[in-house]
């Protein structure tokens, strides 16, 4: 199966350890994909302004992926993953939605008909490689670290679509970084939105809901927090310092990607996984 | 507390979210407060409880809804449609009502017509950033030797957005900005 890798507009723009990261675990897993050539945003941050517009967007890469030969769709960002994944549902409501959006990718000489598997990032971790592979290539276990997930809402709702897991009982993340010699108990909090949707329209608000969660997780004796989504690692991750004035607390606790947590495990090259970028630190995952 | 003015009651608007969302449902809520005891945004805005939107919508008092400004405050959470017990969804009634105001030639937040337009032009919310290490050097995809990105025929990405409203939310935008 040959996946298209979709970047998507925050990590292709500034979160750049995320695309570093994940294209160094899929390759060093051997998993195959190649970048969706010509590529745009997923339409999720616009969906409550024009839903047309997201409508043409998500479909645009589906029919791109699809005229470019790729057998499913990868994903890095848990916006990504839901707007192309929720399209067709979205789409075989309306029938008139779908004339429009193909009236609008004709313009460039494209169509959708039906969409490709859409995983993310999670999924392709969890079910392409799996544990067992990923437990036989660690190197360096991530030894007396209690590492708090963080999945993100959109991975794991809403339930009308097929979500990477469970809505209420996720586990797929903490057994990756259980498999990495790391704990990773969940908490009451697991749950808890990191308010990035509303980062443009209410800053102050946006990042009290982040800087909340973070101070719970340092409350509770976590010493990192692990993402899957470039919008909450940015709110969980980069924003902490002002995250904390917000509630008046200093916030700082290492906030690393999946794949870093993951890349750090099997010894690859830390620069190759974008640590430099990470804010938060990271030495001390590695006990350094 | 105020009677209420029944004349600014828009008794279509059920309909005009079905057309958007079949799940939003605002008519089978039967007000138990399960979405606002779960809602992020409920803790954080003290005007804003998802069963109290889902209430406004089926008895269509939307006006000072739309008018407030409040439905932007959502976070897209989820929360409260995962939990319904009548399997309504706050969330798109919430979706619908400001895709709704926006048809209505509404601004939304100013945030939105400048991500709308970022994207007809770079095909992405953003344009690429050189972003700041833990030491404080800049770097950009260039040095990360990451590939170029970008749509590659940018006058044709621009004319198929028009089929789906590209121009409509533009002009709203220049609204706002006169004011
Ligand atoms: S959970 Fe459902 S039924 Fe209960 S108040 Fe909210 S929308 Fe209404
Ligand atoms: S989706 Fe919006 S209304 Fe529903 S629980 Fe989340 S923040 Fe509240």
């Amino acid at each position: 199966m040959k996946y298209g890798f979709f970047i998507g507009c925050t990590s292709q723009n500034d979160s750049y350890e995320n695309e570093l990261s994940s294209r160094e675990i899929l390759t060093y897993f051997k998993i195959d994909y190649a970048d969706i050539e010509d590529q745009n945003c997923c339409g999720t941050p616009i969906k409550n302004t024009k839903y047309e517009l997201w409508a043409f967007l998500a479909a645009r890469v589906h029919a791109l992926a699809r005229k470019q030969g790729f057998d499913a769709i990868a994903t890095i960002c848990n916006g990504c993953d839901l707007s192309l994944a929720e399209l067709e549902y979205e789409l075989s409501q309306h029938p008139d939605l779908r004339e429009k959006v193909n009236k609008a990718l004709a313009k460039e000489g494209l169509q959708y008909d039906e969409p490709l598997p859409v995983r993310n990032i999670l999924t392709i971790l969890y079910e392409d490689i799996g544990l067992e592979k990923i437990k036989k290539h660690v190197k360096h276990k991530l030894k007396k670290l209690k590492i708090a997930a963080h999945y993100g809402c959109h991975a794991i709702r809403p339930t009308t679509i097929t979500r990477p897991d469970d809505a209420e009982q996720p586990t797929k993340m903490q057994e990756i970084l259980e498999v990495l010699g790391a704990k990773a108990p969940t908490y009451p909090e697991l749950l808890d939105c990191c308010g990035a949707n509303i980062i443009g329209v209410n800053p102050e608000k946006s990042l009290t809901a982040a800087g909340t969660k973070v101070d719970i997780i340092k409350q509770r004796g976590y010493n990192g927090i692990c993402n899957i989504c470039p919008f909450c690692q940015k709110q969980l991750g980069n924003s902490q310092e002002v995250a904390g004035r917000m509630i008046q607390k200093d916030l700082k606790i290492p906030s690393l990607y999946l794949t870093q947590y993951i890349g750090l495990a099997l010894g690859l090259d830390e620069e190759a996984l974008g640590l430099q970028m990470n804010l938060t630190g990271w030495k001390s995952i590695l006990g350094k | 507390m105020d009677t209420i003015e029944y004349s600014t009651r828009d008794t279509e608007i059920i309909s005009k979210i079905k057309t958007i969302s079949e799940e939003a449902k605002p008519e089978d809520c039967y007000t138990c407060l399960k979405c606002t005891n779960g809602c992020p945004a409920a803790k954080l805005f003290e005007e804003f409880a998802p069963h109290k939107i889902q209430v406004a919508a089926h008895m269509g008092f939307i006006d000072e809804l739309i008018n407030s400004g409040i439905l932007w405050y959502c976070f897209t959470c989820y929360t409260c449609q995962t939990r319904c017990p009548q399997k309504t969804s706050p969330v798109q009634t919430i979706m619908s009502l400001t895709n709704i105001a926006v048809s209505w030639g509404i601004s939304p937040p100013k945030i939105y017509p400048e991500m709308i337009k970022t994207i007809s032009e770079e095909g992405a919310i953003l344009k690429p950033r050189e972003v700041s290490t833990i030491d404080f050097d800049f770097l950009s995809r260039d040095d990360l030797d990451l590939p170029e990105r970008g749509i590659k025929n940018p006058t044709q990405f621009k004319e198929a957005l028009k089929v789906v409203g590209l121009n409509e939310i533009l002009a709203l935008k220049e609204s706002e900005v006169q004011k």
